[in-house]
């Protein structure tokens, strides 16, 4: 049975169908990519699986459970975590204080818990601690912990967004541009990470333009072109796909 | 524990200005500095919704107003001439209400002050969550404007309502007994328990605000602050955050209200104005936003001064000045470090070119 499974959705921007009537689904522990060219709607695809945007019509099913009219943190609640493309991190917050906020999800303590400082909140408190900086030493940042996290290099805030992810314990986790702006040797480093994680049990769906990451890693692939799904196959079946040759390379006129 | 070694020194520094007024006799301090005292406690509520969970309000007098205004109006306003109608002596049945004699003999049957007190809170905790829910959809610009427009309704009512005594506003607002022997009021005797009431209030204000913003709820504020939409995708209800803290700023503001009415024995509808708003943004702002010691300093200092009268009848126009002045050269407010910083940067700059 199908981790995630997303039917027949769509979008409307105005006159723009972003996304088209897209089906896909995710099999439990496989990293699935999401793949096309610019304004393919892939990012949009994203946001509305993770409810950041509304859809107009659709279906998504998370661990065969309705998702699709739930609140954005809900779906954080139920076991979907997500990266952004343009990293967003908690300005003001150290390192170790944006992963501790990925801990919400896993946690209880509530206003009134806080305000009085329950005994339970502290010994809860302690526990988000020590998992956060567990997972900034699984991401090698630990050191950075006490710096803020919008003042550190851009790979370096990649990784505490990653590790921030991370640390809500997701079943399914949504990478949004995982390799964006970054070179070589750090996207090599990305694709080891993902590895790591899906060695760890947790789902992975991502966007991404870095093509030789997306057929290195995944198990499977989607691609969006305007909107439509124009194929969805392995990596290696996706390379011969004349359709997929076509939108990325062009049309052959000779 | 090491967020609690401030209010050690807090609570030292009360004692401490006690004792100093005491010994150059100069209590009549007290008075403003008792005014002050619940002024601040307003403010460092306001400081936690504004600089914390990043959601301005420029309705917080209103708030205050609501407080004191109920408070004063149900421990003022004489029931006796109701007293056989069936609320009113089912009330008096319950031990809600105490009667008094007034200055010419006449019997004189009122709410009492801890059930008054108790409306006063809920009402505004009510409102709080009422306005709160659709309000705190709205963000920067809008989300000011509409607590303003709930700011402005708040000081209209005030000023047409006779049960609230319109322009006059209302006098003679009782004493309030918090337990045997510590009664809030403006009794000249009762200037240092008064002094200690108001400042042990706001120290337990602070340990609660402290406590919030040191928790995983209050870590969920300044999240939203950074970003709603990560912070959503994090978990955090932000909206259902953002509303109880809201609420629980409108219950400090009208804790103050009901607190400083009864110390003051009347309100009037200055409180409740727009102007007092803007000043208690004002201040947390000058305090650094997310900085509870800086609003609880700052506000304290400049309530003082003002109540001293030392910005004469300028007194809005100067906390506007302070506010433009903030705003252009200390934007994170004046006890953040760096600030110390940059003038330490200009100042050799200024000798090398002289």
């Amino acid at each position: 049975m199908a981790l995630l499974e997303v039917h027949n959705i769509n979008k409307r921007f105005g006159g723009l169908h972003a996304v088209n009537d897209v089906s896909f689904s995710v099999s439990e522990n496989t990293i699935k990519a999401v793949i096309g060219p610019n304004g393919a709607g892939k990012t949009t695809l994203f946001n509305l699986i993770s409810r950041n945007i509304e859809a107009n019509d659709g279906k998504v099913f998370f661990q065969n459970k309705p998702i699709h009219s739930l609140q954005p943190y809900e779906i954080a609640q139920r076991g979907i975590s997500r990266t952004f493309q343009n990293i967003k991190l908690f300005h003001g917050m150290s390192a170790l204080e944006n992963v501790m906020v990925g801990c919400h999800p896993k946690s209880r303590a509530g206003f009134l818990a806080g305000i009085l400082r329950l005994p339970s909140s502290l010994s809860e408190e302690k526990m988000i601690r020590e998992r956060a900086y567990e997972f900034l030493d699984l991401l090698g940042i630990a050191d950075l912990a006490h710096l803020e996290a919008t003042s550190l290099a851009f790979g370096q805030q990649r990784a505490v967004e990653f590790a921030r992810a991370l640390a809500s314990e997701p079943s399914l986790l949504l990478l949004d541009e995982p390799a964006a702006g970054l070179n070589i040797y750090e996207t090599a480093k990305v694709a080891k990470l993902i590895t790591k994680i899906q060695q760890r049990g947790i789902t992975i769906l991502l966007v991404e333009h870095d093509m030789s990451l997306v057929m290195d890693i995944s198990d499977e692939i989607v691609v969006l072109s305007f909107g439509k799904k124009i194929a969805e196959d392995h990596p290696a079946a996706i390379q011969q796909n004349k359709e997929v040759i076509q939108i990325y390379l062009g049309e052959d006129d000779a | 524990m090491r967020q609690y070694f401030p209010l050690c020194i807090f609570l030292a520094l009360v004692v401490l200005i006690q004792l100093v007024t005491q010994i150059t006799e100069t209590a009549f301090y007290l008075t403003q500095l008792t005014m002050s005292a619940y002024y601040s406690l307003l403010i460092i509520g306001l400081c936690t919704i504004m600089g914390y969970a990043g959601q301005i309000s420029l309705g917080h007098a209103g708030f205050f107003a609501i407080g004191g205004y109920l408070s004063a109006g149900l421990t003022t306003h004489n029931l006796q001439p109701f007293a056989d109608t069936g609320i009113t002596s089912l009330l008096d049945k319950a031990g809600l209400l105490v009667s008094s004699k007034d200055l010419y003999g006449d019997t004189l049957l009122t709410v009492h002050p801890w059930i008054a007190c108790i409306v006063a809170i809920s009402t505004a905790v009510i409102i709080a969550l009422v306005l709160g829910g659709p309000v705190l959809k709205l963000k920067g610009h809008y989300l000011a404007m509409a607590t303003l427009g709930f700011g402005i309704i708040i000081f209209r009512i005030a000023m047409a309502t006779p049960y609230f005594g319109e322009a006059d506003g209302l006098s003679g607002v009782p004493s309030f007994t918090l337990l045997p022997g510590i009664t809030v009021s403006g009794d000249f005797g009762a200037r240092i328990i008064n002094y200690y009431i108001a400042w042990g209030t706001v120290l337990i204000g602070m340990l609660l605000l402290i406590n919030l913003v040191n928790s995983r709820m209050g870590r969920a504020l300044s999240a939203l602050h950074g970003s709603e939409e990560a912070a959503q995708a994090m978990g955090v209800n932000t909206a259902r955050a953002k509303l109880l803290t809201f609420v629980l700023s409108a219950a400090y503001a009208a804790l103050a209200g009901v607190l400083l009415t009864h110390y003051n024995g009347s309100i009037g509808p200055g409180e409740a104005g727009v102007m007092k708003s803007v000043r208690y943004v004002a201040i947390v702002a000058i305090g650094g936003m997310a900085h509870l010691w800086g609003a609880l300093i700052i506000g304290t200092l400049l309530n003082f001064m003002s109540m001293r009268g030392l910005f004469g009848s300028y007194d809005d126009a100067v906390f506007g000045i302070i506010l433009i002045l903030i705003m252009l050269f200390a934007p994170q407010g004046l006890l953040r470090l760096h600030i110390w910083k940059h003038i330490q940067k200009i100042k050799p700059k200024k000798h090398g070119t002289a």
